[in-house]
């Protein structure tokens, strides 16, 4: 077998980093599920998008149609809502009903009520519907408000509604849901949709078919999703024309670049943020380990010499072994997120925008990598095992423990105030020295790069793609360079 | 063939260099024998030129390729028997031995068959479903031969292969040693046990203190005056002492007397016991490799 193939074979399937990869396999399936189930009681605030209609059904009864997605258009099953309705009658007001739902696996929660007051006049609505959030956390939240100024505005046989989602494959580009809902509860006939870019904002008046895009044919649905090809920033108009375009039955904007259906601050993405901030830690014990076991210990029992005898140059054993162990690193980083966006899918129903994941992947294996080559630096500075072994104790209780203090401490001992802007650029500056920091600092370029939101106000301290990149070669390059400097050179 | 040339090496907190300018060449078909002293530098010297230590200056060809400089090229050239072996000790060895012949270019059955030859002929065909660290020292010996035969290469370094050895892999690795010789190989033999030098090696480099004091063939060997006398009287008395003192240095054990670097003439020696009354039961020279070896580091002293 090719050596350089063995090294990574004999890595990859040892029996430690089988170990290794089923326990970080079952951690981060255990804390996806954990953080998942809690998240379906406490769904932030802003994410949800909502289609709400009210109906005045055949049998003279009104019903409050409430259809709650996540930001890509999947159903959220178990949102709770309440409904509040006000009768107004000359210029007195009175509560007509309250009703608390939640909704089904369908994504639905409907609500049917009796009136025969609901006339026009010329002084106001007649009855006010006030749709609220009353999920926990989040309880008064207004979702939406429906007015019904006369019977006819009810008496509709159908209607169309717009909402504006995310893209699950391209977070920054906008799509839209187009909901139909009929007093008879059918799904739609077959209509042709168009997409018109607008000049300006919406001005409500049909622009008609002259210019329009025509994106397809669709029926016989209740929802559904299109991901148009538009441009971020510019205003759309859906138009929906009946089959042969010679009525138009509805026309509803849209402005693409969609902020909010973006995975900044969304649930699934504090999600796997959090599993990949624990599973971070793993890795970087998986790095030592597997450091210690391929490399350091061979060096320092002395076995590293029966491989160096062979026709393989110093360079080419350190370099082979490093590389296995790197892999090593990218299968245990990519399996772990890799089952963390899986399992969000399937129990939150939210696609994670695989650039999001392949940049978690990317900030977990090179913060692995800097541990790795920190421990082929240090398998040539210590003469044993234990020395090896305590120098490695110590790099992680630094990095994951005491940095932090570091990060908060030394800033004020050299006269900053906490708070003061330089206080703030010396922490920052500091988090950067450490690389445990990698996969923060990679989220955080990657939020600034879809939104103005992130935690650290990325660009006031400079943090962007280049000092990224100069944080990752620092980290992962400076270790490794000399520990082949001294692999070359030294005994 | 292996050629030193000025060869040194020096570790860091060592006041003395390990290897101190040796010189030597260890030609194709030919057994160089490598004796010295604990600490003397024979490992050391060994390590340089299996490539696993950096020498400090002076340089190491193995079949006209520098060790440091054409590493892959010199390394597929040496095999190297050392003398505390460590391998994975995790590893089975049929697995770690296909590994190390990947190093070679060799491959898929081609492997399977040399590595169970190889298993074979070390006699460690029914130990494949050991694990490395549950052998014993001298099996571990018997696996690096096997590591050594499982590709072929020109030049063959045994670093205190001898030892720790039972008597039957003793002969094993003579035979082995012989065949690589009449294969026309360069074979660099390092032993404590001399009289195997003696028995083995077409010549002998000595190491002291890192210098290479001599290097002599058993033709010269014959002619040195470190001849060692041994004589066995049934009838020993205070007198003997006096009457030899003047040959050699003495060692006197009862009626067993060594007279070490001998000198004068063994037959005047033997007649004059006689004639004094001794009855000389036993009375045997032999120029041996372990006088001239001590007589050689005494000098260096």
């Amino acid at each position: 077998m090719n050596p350089v193939l063995h090294e990574m074979r004999r890595a990859l399937t040892s029996k430690s980093v089988i170990i290794l990869l089923v326990v970080l396999i079952s951690l981060v399936g255990v804390l996806t599920y954990a953080f998942s189930a809690f998240g379906t009681q406490t769904t932030a605030s802003g994410l949800q998008v909502q289609d709400n209609a009210v109906l005045l059904n055949a049998t003279g009864n009104y019903t409050v149609v409430n259809y709650i997605t996540n930001a890509y258009g999947a159903p959220i099953q178990g949102y709770q809502i309440q409904l509040n309705a006000t009768e107004y009658s000359d210029n007195r007001s009175s509560n007509l009903f309250e009703a608390n739902l939640t909704t089904s696996a369908s994504g639905y929660a409907n609500y049917t009520f009796s009136h025969s007051k609901v006339n026009s006049s010329s002084t106001g609505p007649q009855v006010d519907i006030s749709i609220m959030s009353n999920n926990p956390g989040q309880q008064g939240i207004n979702l939406a408000s429906l007015a019904l100024y006369d019977q006819l505005n009810a008496k509709d046989p159908f209607q169309y509604t717009l909402s504006l989602i995310s893209d699950p494959g391209h977070p920054t580009s906008s799509g839209f849901l187009l909901s139909y809902r009929s007093i008879n509860s059918g799904s739609s006939p077959a209509v042709n949709l168009f997409l018109d870019k607008q000049p300006q904002s919406y001005s409500g008046i049909n622009p008609g078919l002259k210019n329009a895009t025509f994106l397809g044919t669709y029926s016989g649905f209740s929802n559904v999703a299109v991901y148009p090809s538009v441009n971020t920033s510019d205003f759309y108009q859906v138009l929906v024309y009946n089959h042969n375009n010679t009525t138009s039955l509805y026309n509803g904007s849209f402005v693409a670049t969609f902020n909010s259906g973006s995975p900044v601050g969304t649930y699934e993405s504090i999600v796997l943020v959090l599993v990949s901030t624990i599973t971070g830690y793993i890795l970087i014990l998986a790095a030592i380990f597997v450091g210690y076991f391929i490399y350091g210990k061979d060096r320092a029992l002395g076995v590293a010499d029966s491989v160096l005898a062979m026709p393989i140059s110093r360079k080419g054993l350190i370099l082979s072994r490093y590389v296995s162990g790197s892999l090593t690193m990218l299968v245990l980083s990519a399996a772990s997120m890799g089952l963390a966006a899986l399992l969000i899918h399937v129990l939150q129903g939210a696609s994670i925008p695989l650039q999001f994941v392949a940049i978690l992947i990317l900030g977990l294996t090179s913060t692995a990598m800097s541990f790795l080559g920190l421990m082929y630096l240090f398998s040539h500075l210590t003469k044993s095992t234990g020395a090896l072994i305590g120098v490695s104790i110590f790099l992680f209780l630094l990095f994951t423990i005491a940095w932090s203090m570091l990060a908060v401490f030394v800033p004020m001992i050299l006269g900053f105030t906490p708070g003061s802007a330089g206080y703030n650029q010396m922490y920052v500056v500091l988090i950067f020295m450490n690389p445990t920091s990698i996969t923060t600092v990679a989220t955080e370029v990657y939020y600034s790069s879809i939104s103005t939101t992130g935690i650290l106000s990325p660009s006031m301290y400079g943090i962007n793609v280049y000092s990224l990149s100069a944080m990752i070669l620092l980290w992962v390059l400076v270790p490794i360079v000399l520990a082949f400097y001294l692999a070359i050179k030294r005994d | 063939m292996i050629e030193l040339t000025g060869l040194t090496k020096k570790f860091p907190k060592s006041k003395f260099p390990a290897v101190d300018d040796a010189s030597l060449e260890i030609n194709d078909g030919e057994i160089m024998g490598f004796a010295g002293l604990n600490g003397a530098g024979k490992t050391t010297t060994m390590r340089v030129i299996a490539g696993v230590l950096l020498p400090s200056s002076g340089k190491v060809l193995a079949n006209g390729h520098d060790i440091v400089k054409d590493k892959i090229a010199a390394s597929r050239t040496i095999a190297w028997v050392p003398e505390s072996p460590n391998f994975e000790p995790d590893s089975k060895p049929a697995p770690l031995l296909r590994y190390y012949a990947g190093f070679f270019g060799v491959s898929g059955n081609e492997a399977r068959e040399r590595v169970d030859k190889a298993l074979e002929t070390v006699g460690l065909a029914q130990y494949t479903k050991k694990k490395l660290k549950n052998y014993s020292q001298g099996m571990k010996k018997r696996f690096s031969l096997a590591v050594s035969l499982v590709a072929e290469r020109q030049n063959y370094l045994f670093d205190e292969t001898l030892n720790g050895l039972d008597p039957e892999g003793l002969q094993f690795l003579r035979k082995l040693i012989l065949g690589l010789k009449k294969e026309g190989k360069a074979v660099f033999l390092s032993s404590h046990i001399l009289s195997e030098l003696e028995n083995l090696a077409d010549r002998v480099a000595i190491i002291h203190r890192g210098k290479i004091v001599s290097i002599t063939t058993p033709d010269q060997l014959a002619n040195t005056k470190s001849e060692t006398v041994k004589v066995v009287v049934a009838n020993p008395d205070d007198k003997l002492r006096s009457l030899l003192a003047e040959y050699g240095s003495l060692e006197i054990r009862g009626g067993s007397i060594t007279i070490r670097n001998f000198t004068g003439k063994t037959s005047a020696v033997n007649r004059m016991l006689l004639d004094k009354g001794y009855d000389v039961r036993n009375f045997s020279s032999e120029a041996s490799l372990e006088d001239y070896f001590f007589s050689q580091v005494g000098e260096a002293k």
